[in-house]
């Protein structure tokens, strides 16, 4: 009986989530198309006042890129679903110098960085969700920081094949915060809007439809990726009407947070 | 803000423990405040208070605007945590 006792908590203990090995084949390719669509609506109008704003344009419009460019987003070892692993910094700018060449991952503020996260996995298919902060210097004076770029790269289980791969900024308003400071001087104007589509695309082939057998949701891959940038993003943030009645029912204050551009990204 | 008193433990739990938290672009509030929904009223004193440009406001379960305080008038940590104190009174 003690022995049994003693088993006790060792049988209650989950079971440990299964690893797995993520492969690329490194003779492998994808090829991206590029879309870059101008500012919608900005919150002051700089967008539609300064020329290089107003009619962007990617700066190759397919490009082709070998195993080698993606295989710095792979884990370095063994990972379980919904696992986030650091990615190198610069692994992002290959792919976003083909939007623009003055792409950089050290940004002028906020928080640098890229993580990827194993997002679903099925028999013959895994899917890693990627998250990555970078921004453009489009003149010397104009400074384009997106909100995010969010990358997803569907993999050929077993031989390690891309089989399509998307890096774009969320379509939300807003996600763009600019910044154009005068030739030669101090100061400077910003503004913050939405731009619908910023896009790195392969053109998906036919009867990609996954079967999964295990995922997270792209709302809980999306919040281990926010919690490897923001330690805010570990708090339940939840919409101002649902906050309130949340209160009300709980007897709890609530902390309002208002501003210009999403919480935890890097549009305000 | 982010990284600063948003990224500080005492704050971070204080907010876990005590608080409901939510964030509201600009715009959305000021249009939620224009409108007829039960929650509209708060939204528009909330709006009337806000403090360009990022503002931290700390309100009652009923609402009632307690204490804010914009991002650039006091981003430190120790203010943030008077903030959050005003709730308690």
């Amino acid at each position: 009986m003690p022995t049994l006792l003693l088993a006790l908590p060792l049988l209650l203990q989950a079971p440990e989530p299964e690893r797995l090995s993520v492969v690329l084949d490194p003779a492998a390719s994808v090829t991206l198309e590029a879309a870059w669509a101008p500012c919608r609506r900005s919150k002051y109008g700089l967008f539609a006042r300064t020329e290089v704003l107003r009619t962007p344009a990617p700066a190759e419009a397919r490009r082709t890129y070998p195993a080698a460019e993606l295989a710095p987003f792979l884990p370095p070892g063994p990972v379980a679903l919904g696992e986030v692993w650091p990615v190198p910094r610069e692994a992002i700018l290959p792919f976003l110098r083909q939007l623009h060449a003055s792409a950089r991952a050290e940004l002028e503020y906020g928080e640098p960085g890229t993580f990827a996260c194993l997002r679903a996995v099925g028999p013959r298919r895994i899917e890693l969700l990627f998250r990555a902060h970078a921004e453009f210097w489009l003149t010397p004076e104009v400074l384009y920081r997106p909100a995010q770029f969010e990358g997803r790269l569907l993999l050929d289980r077993e031989r390690g094949t891309p089989l399509s791969l998307s890096i774009v900024l969320p379509d939300r308003d807003t996600n763009v915060d600019v910044n154009v400071r005068p030739k030669g001087g101090a100061g400077g104007a910003a503004d913050i809007g939405h731009v619908p589509e910023l896009a790195l695309v392969s053109p998906a082939p036919p009867g990609l439809a996954p079967p999964w057998e295990h995922e997270l949701t792209d709302a809980d891959a999306r919040r281990r990726l926010a919690r490897a940038f923001y330690p805010l993003a570990r708090l339940e943030w939840l919409p101002f009407e649902e906050a309130l009645t949340r209160a009300s029912a709980s007897e709890r204050s609530v902390l309002v947070i208002v501003l210009f551009g999403t919480l935890d990204d890097e549009s305000c | 803000m982010r990284a600063g008193p948003l990224s500080d433990d005492r704050v971070l739990d204080r907010l876990e423990r005590d608080f409901v938290c939510t964030w509201i672009l600009h715009d959305d509030l000021v249009r939620l405040g224009e409108g007829s929904g039960p929650w509209a009223p708060i939204a528009k004193d909330v709006a009337e208070a806000y403090a360009y440009p990022v503002d931290s406001l700390v309100l009652s379960c009923e609402g009632e605007i307690l204490a804010h305080v914009a991002a650039n008038d006091d981003p430190s940590i120790e203010g943030y945590l008077r903030l959050l104190d005003a709730a308690g009174k």
